[in-house]
């Protein structure tokens, strides 16, 4: 077991990712622990873990570590998405070591005390989302087998330097942020990881949403987080539903006053990304012929699409990437954008390693989308509508 | 042009650098806060609603008009898109605003797009159908937060607190005449702002969007209506949640300082809390709550014996509130544009003053205003 322990501590941690903004008044710090895919019963062991693991830590305080965050206007949050769980923390500049320490203390001493994960177990259920946000996650946690010993396997499973994307934003020096990084690194014990089941209970998903809206999506095919046709994907996805001058705003709510919201989007999943396009409606119609029609009208739309709505979605692209509209295609939080916050450019940096192989690069990203032909363009929003799938969630009224 | 600007420039009331504010002849104001690390510019349009209170008869008009107006031409959208541009429009209890994002070089479009929105269009009844359509939508979808929000302002305010989002009941009797009475007085150049932040030359900026404001003659309008006062109660909302509210008075009170700090604090220790404060001049409320459950946030509040242990992390939260507003060219025009279309002299400085003097007792006094009794209850019947 020693030597096992050794081989992996010697293991090569992923560099910390650093966004240097020299004007920022706070030190954004986010930890990305990638997931790999679960099914039922694990997926709720990294639901009760990423709830429960900054309750008790050894190392610090939870009264201190909000007072610090207090100061920079700040708190700490940790969200589960499919692919990954997000710790998320701010401090001020002069506490960055101290932020980044405590994030550290998080993936490695947690104590998981019995009663939070009873109190988490029994609250998760019982907890109400939005209707936007349950059709964004319509998963459904079924607790009833998670026990403690799920989630430590969870934690020592996927909590291991190997797996964890550090990034730091603001006014830092990137080598007084590796070295706080190096300090964490240096005394993680990591052991063998818990193994998987081999065949996972696929995860359950919500059959309706809560109020008047039915939320119809057609759910395109997953493609890896490498595909080099990403930035005409991307594209076609602004030119589909991002904006008010795009094919989902423009049909199926001027046209056809469907819906007042309607969003085109990139969903990670384990495996890579997931287009999904996303209309909420009270129509009386019933949700089948929607979904029917929505598909149908898109199509028509993207059949009549020209240059004009090439140079839309590339200036698009520019406002979002380049200018930080809020209304990104990259929904990579819970149940909005990546926005043009420092937070957010800070953690897609080290989220876009994670998932690409590369550094995310606004520029980089543009220039290849400036060379996207108007038949690419056409092409790649037609194939995301052909290929993808009706799911419909009815409200519940 | 040259003696228009320079009559502006006479009437001229400022702010010190590095931002100028200025007040035109006709009562409308002009902002400019140079942030040349910013990557946009905001140029925000504000429409103080003054002279258009929400009442059962009008409820809603005013977001009704702020949707036909967004519409344009049906190609305004598209146009300003391709130009990596964006147009937002939002209908608040203080006014109407419209935001133009765009980048270094294109404030004029940005200007030009916005002084399309001050001459009154025609309304036709066929608009205002498809529109309501869409917006029976909008309505339908308003988060828990929104839902009890409301709920706590109807408690506290009642028909002085209605929400500017409407309800269909009311926008179904708008007509294009009553659109257009409603839309003369919400746009009465006296109440209008136009607030701009971003990577510009102070001066020209300022000039140039006075040029758009200064053509308009004042109105005839007067306030109907004295300030609403609070009453604390309870409501109900067709909702998931509780939220409590703090009945205070204007934005630059040390009630107002010490009710948002409390509820920042309480949030803090609440995991999931929103915390829901519009700065304005008239007695509002500070509103702190979740959606995510039913129970926690009034056991909580009513345990507290006082806010001792959390008077400076309190403190920290609500200064940084502020201030976080001011840091991003957009934030920035949004809160300088909102409080000055209530008063010329408003500023968020003012918020941060009483936030820095806020004694320990004057926090526990903003605990106090959340407790049972003393604030306004809204809870969720889902």
């Amino acid at each position: 077991m020693i030597g096992l322990v050794l081989a992996l501590a010697s293991v090569q941690a992923n560099p910390v990712t650093d966004v240097i903004a020299p004007g920022a008044k706070v030190v954004a710090v986010d930890a990305i622990v990638r997931l790999p895919a679960l099914g039922a019963r694990e997926y709720a062991a990294a639901k009760v873990m990423a709830e429960t693991m900054a309750d008790e830590v050894d190392g610090y305080s939870q009264g201190d570590m909000r007072d610090m965050g207090a100061r920079a206007g700040e708190s700490l949050k940790i969200t589960l998405m499919p692919d990954h769980i997000r710790i998320e923390f701010g401090a001020l500049p002069a506490e960055a070591d101290t932020a980044i320490s405590y994030v550290g203390h998080i993936l490695k001493n947690s104590r998981f005390p019995e009663d939070s994960i009873a109190k988490a177990e029994a609250e998760i259920p019982f907890r109400k989302k939005s209707l936007w946000a349950t059709a964004i996650q319509p998963v459904k946690f079924d607790f009833r087998r998670v026990r403690r010993e799920d989630v430590l396997d969870m934690y020592h499973r996927i909590c291991r330097p190997e797996n964890v994307w550090l990034c730091v934003g603001g006014p830092i020096d990137a080598r007084d942020a590796e070295n706080a990084w190096s300090a964490v690194l240096a005394d993680w014990t990591v052991t063998k990881p818990p193994r998987l089941p081999a065949n996972p209970t696929p995860l359950g998903e919500a059959s309706d949403v809560p109020g008047r809206e039915t939320m119809v999506e057609l759910r395109g095919s997953s493609f890896p987080g490498n595909d080099p046709a990403m930035p005409t994907k991307l594209l076609a996805l602004i030119g589909l539903g991002c904006g008010k001058g795009a094919a989902m705003f423009q049909t199926l709510r001027e046209t056809e006053g469907w819906s007042y919201r309607q969003e085109a989007f990139l969903w990670p999943t384990p495996e890579g990304f997931e287009p999904r396009l996303i209309m909420a409606s009270g129509d009386k119609t019933a949700p089948d012929d929607l979904a029917k029609g929505m598909r149908d009208q898109l199509i028509l739309a993207v059949k009549n699409w020209d240059a004009s709505d090439l140079a839309r979605a590339e200036g698009m692209a520019q406002g979002i990437f380049e200018r930080g509209f809020a209304m990104s295609p990259l929904y990579f939080n819970s149940s909005w954008p990546i926005s043009g916050s420092l937070e957010d450019e800070t953690f897609l940096a080290g989220y876009w390693t994670m998932k690409t192989g590369s550094p995310w690069n606004a520029s980089r990203m543009l220039g290849e989308m400036a060379l996207v032909s108007l038949s690419d363009f056409k092409d790649a929003a037609m194939e995301i509508l052909t290929d993808s799938k009706a799911h419909v969630l009815p409200a519940r009224g | 042009m040259l003696s228009l600007v320079a009559s502006v420039a006479m009437l001229a009331a400022q702010d010190q650098p590095p931002r100028l504010r200025t007040v035109l002849d006709n009562g409308a104001i002009v902002l400019v806060e140079p942030m040349p690390q910013e990557r946009v510019v905001s140029v925000q349009l504000f429409a103080s609603a003054r002279y258009v209170p929400e009442t059962e008869a009008t409820h809603g008009f005013r977001h009704l008009i702020e949707h036909l107006l967004a519409v344009g031409d049906g190609g305004l959208d598209k146009r300003l898109e391709t130009q990596a541009c964006f147009l937002r429009a939002s209908t608040l209890r203080d006014a109407m605003q419209i935001e133009l994002t765009v980048g270094p070089t294109q404030l004029q479009l940005a200007l030009d797009t916005l002084a399309g929105f001050l001459h009154r269009p025609t309304f036709t009844q066929a608009q205002i159908d498809k529109e309501l359509r869409v917006m029976r939508d909008e309505l339908a979808m308003r988060d828990d937060s929104l839902l009890l929000a409301s709920a706590a302002w109807d408690a506290a305010y009642g028909d002085r607190g209605l929400d500017p989002l409407g309800t269909f009941d009311s926008m179904y009797r708008a007509t294009p005449e009553k659109l257009e009475e409603t839309y003369d007085r919400q746009f009465a150049p006296e109440g209008l702002v136009i607030a701009i932040a971003g990577p510009v030359d102070m001066d020209k900026a300022t000039a140039m969007a006075s040029r758009i404001l200064v053509p308009l003659s004042k109105s005839h309008f007067s306030v109907a209506q004295g300030d609403r006062v609070g009453k604390p109660g309870r409501s109900q909302a067709d909702a998931f949640g509780e939220c409590r509210g703090a009945i205070v008075p204007g934005f630059d009170t040390p009630q107002t300082a010490a009710a948002l700090s409390a509820a920042l604090a309480i949030g803090s220790e609440l995991p999931g809390c929103f915390v829901i404060y519009t700065p304005t001049t008239q007695n509002g409320l500070v509103l702190v709550g979740r959606t995510d459950s039913t129970s926690g946030l009034g056991f909580y509040v009513d345990g507290l014996a006082n806010g001792n242990s959390l008077y400076r992390r309190g403190q920290s939260l609500a200064r940084e509130w502020v201030q976080r507003q001011l840091r991003t060219a957009s934030a920035d025009a949004d809160i300088r544009g909102l409080l000055l279309c209530q008063g010329a002299a408003n500023r968020p400085e003012l918020m941060i003053d009483q936030i820095n003097a806020m004694s320990k007792e004057e926090f526990n006094a903003g605990i106090e205003a959340f407790k049972s009794g003393k604030t306004v209850i809204a809870v969720g019947t889902r």
